[in-house]
């Protein structure tokens, strides 16, 4: 069984900042992997390199021992923490273009949530509120059968009702042999769910670890833990 | 996969050109219509002004707007928000910049013929055709023992030629952008700068592909059959740079999107 993901050296920098330095990380099927660190740690940037967005600097990183490149886009679902869908597009239209170039997107499942959400997939997507696109992305994104789903801050910018509806959505509506690398820095909201952390400062891997390891060897919460490995 | 690209690249754009050319098509047959009904010339001659000023506009504008409205559309597509959408598609980055570069070339051929329409529209008269029937022979006979090139040859020689030329231009714009995107801060502005640095480079380079070319000819001097020549020469000589600097474009476009993407 390939690993989902390995990253070796892997190293990425800007003009003048060392966004990610010398990462070793390998991430096997089946997990729900938190990955926490404060504003500007590096968490996007793993993340957009994992989606091809960026090239590495150096070192490599391979998906199911595969380059980024349109094999690793096939099986990788990704919610960026931004509006990135058509505005001008109304919600039907939206699933036509998801089911147009995934062949695992489930058209079933995400009308179903739609529906259950009362969201009307007849309006148009600049017509909806910031929480509402955020959650017409969300299903999109969990509507696919992926190997991989990349979260990038996918509770941010929303309320805590909103947080859990969320959250429930994607424990709910996951294939339980895939992946999910969930990136936050609102660590108490989404402890309960994970299965393995990874934090990361100023662009280092400080711990890759099963939840489980932390809370009975360290006997510590997850949040209890990231206050103090990222105290200012 | 590229079909399906250039499916939603066309509908997206459609939005906005459609209504414009039809908009042009509606002055010119407004312009048409005043310019024929006496009513307007005896009593209301403003009115003529008017609406052939609204043609004229709209004529220009739907020129420009075409072109940069492709352009910020390429832009926006790939280079904002919109780009996360497009870079995690399971499309390769070349089926990407040939959808945007067919979308761009059938709206340019599109504005073309509704220029063309539009002009037959107002202008067009039967003495027109009374005229082109009279003096087609002279004409055309006249242009042969000048040229040594019939003139329906010339036409698809200048056909093939701005076909060519218009892929140049497309891909010019895409790689002025591709590489002002990836130069950190200002990248509008980078890309404006590049547009001009690329035109510039473009125009010496075909200037002295075509000079070493021509000057193989200046010994002779032009008469019919050597004017046949060199007008074949210059059009393919000016056709194949075109392709040659498209394909470097194209490799460029393409390594600014791949290596050197930075979405932010």
């Amino acid at each position: 069984m390939n690993n989902i993901l390995d990253c070796q050296s892997l190293t990425k920098n800007y003009h003048n900042l060392q966004a990610l330095s010398n990462i070793n990380l390998t991430l096997t099927p089946g997990k729900i992997i938190g990955l926490l660190g404060p504003n500007g740690s590096g968490k996007t940037t793993l993340i957009k390199l994992i989606n091809g967005l960026i090239t590495p600097s150096s070192g490599e990183i391979l998906i199911e021992g595969k380059r980024p490149g349109v094999e690793t886009k096939k099986i990788i679902s990704y919610l960026p923490e931004r509006t990135y869908l058509n505005d001008w597009m109304n919600i039907n239209q939206l699933v036509d273009y998801f089911h147009d170039f995934y062949q695992d997107f489930d058209r079933t499942k995400a009308y179903d949530m739609l529906n259950r959400l009362n969201i009307d997939p007849k309006n148009k997507l600049k017509t909806l509120s910031k929480g509402t696109k955020e959650k017409v992305q969300l299903i999109l994104v969990m509507s696919r059968d992926a190997h991989l789903y990349c979260l990038d801050e996918p509770i941010a910018g929303v309320d805590p009702a909103a947080r859990d509806y969320i959250l429930s959505t994607i424990i709910n509506h996951y294939n339980q042999d895939a992946t999910i690398l969930l990136s936050t820095h609102l660590i108490s909201d989404v402890e309960n769910i994970l299965d393995e952390v990874i934090f990361i400062k100023n662009g280092q891997l400080q711990l890759h670890s099963s939840v489980d390891d932390i809370r009975f060897q360290q006997g510590k919460s997850i949040d209890a833990l990231f206050r103090e490995v990222f105290r200012c | 996969m590229l079909g399906k690209l250039l499916k939603y690249d066309m509908k997206s754009t459609a939005r906005l050109l459609i209504p414009i050319y039809l908009f042009v098509l509606l002055t010119a047959l407004l312009t048409r219509f005043v310019t024929t009904v006496n009513f307007f010339s005896d009593h209301a001659p403003v009115v003529i002004n008017f609406i052939i000023a609204s043609f004229v506009i709209a004529l220009i504008a739907s020129f420009f707007i075409t072109i940069i409205y492709l352009a910020y559309y390429f832009y926006r597509a790939l280079f904002t928000d919109e780009g996360y959408l497009a870079f995690t598609l399971p499309v390769t980055t070349t089926e990407h910049i040939f959808s945007k570069l067919i979308n761009f070339m059938v709206w340019n051929l599109i504005n073309i013929l509704t220029i063309i329409l539009s002009v037959v529209i107002v202008s067009f008269h039967h003495e027109i055709i009374d005229f082109y029937n009279q003096y087609k022979e002279p004409l055309f006979t006249q242009f042969k023992i000048y040229t040594g090139t019939s003139v329906g040859t010339f036409i698809v020689l200048c056909v093939i030629a701005m076909f060519f030329a218009m892929i140049m231009s497309n891909m010019m714009i895409f790689a002025a952008i591709a590489i002002g995107h990836s130069m950190g801060r200002r990248k509008l502005l980078n890309s404006f700068l590049m547009y001009i640095v690329l035109n510039l480079a473009s125009n010496m380079i075909t200037t002295v592909i075509v000079t070493i070319f021509g000057l193989s000819n200046t010994t002779e001097s032009l008469v019919s059959s050597n004017m046949n020549d060199f007008i074949h020469l210059s059009f393919w000589t000016n056709n194949i740079t075109s392709i040659l600097l498209s394909i470097v474009l194209f490799f460029v476009t393409k390594y600014f999107m791949t290596k050197r993407l930075n979405l932010d």
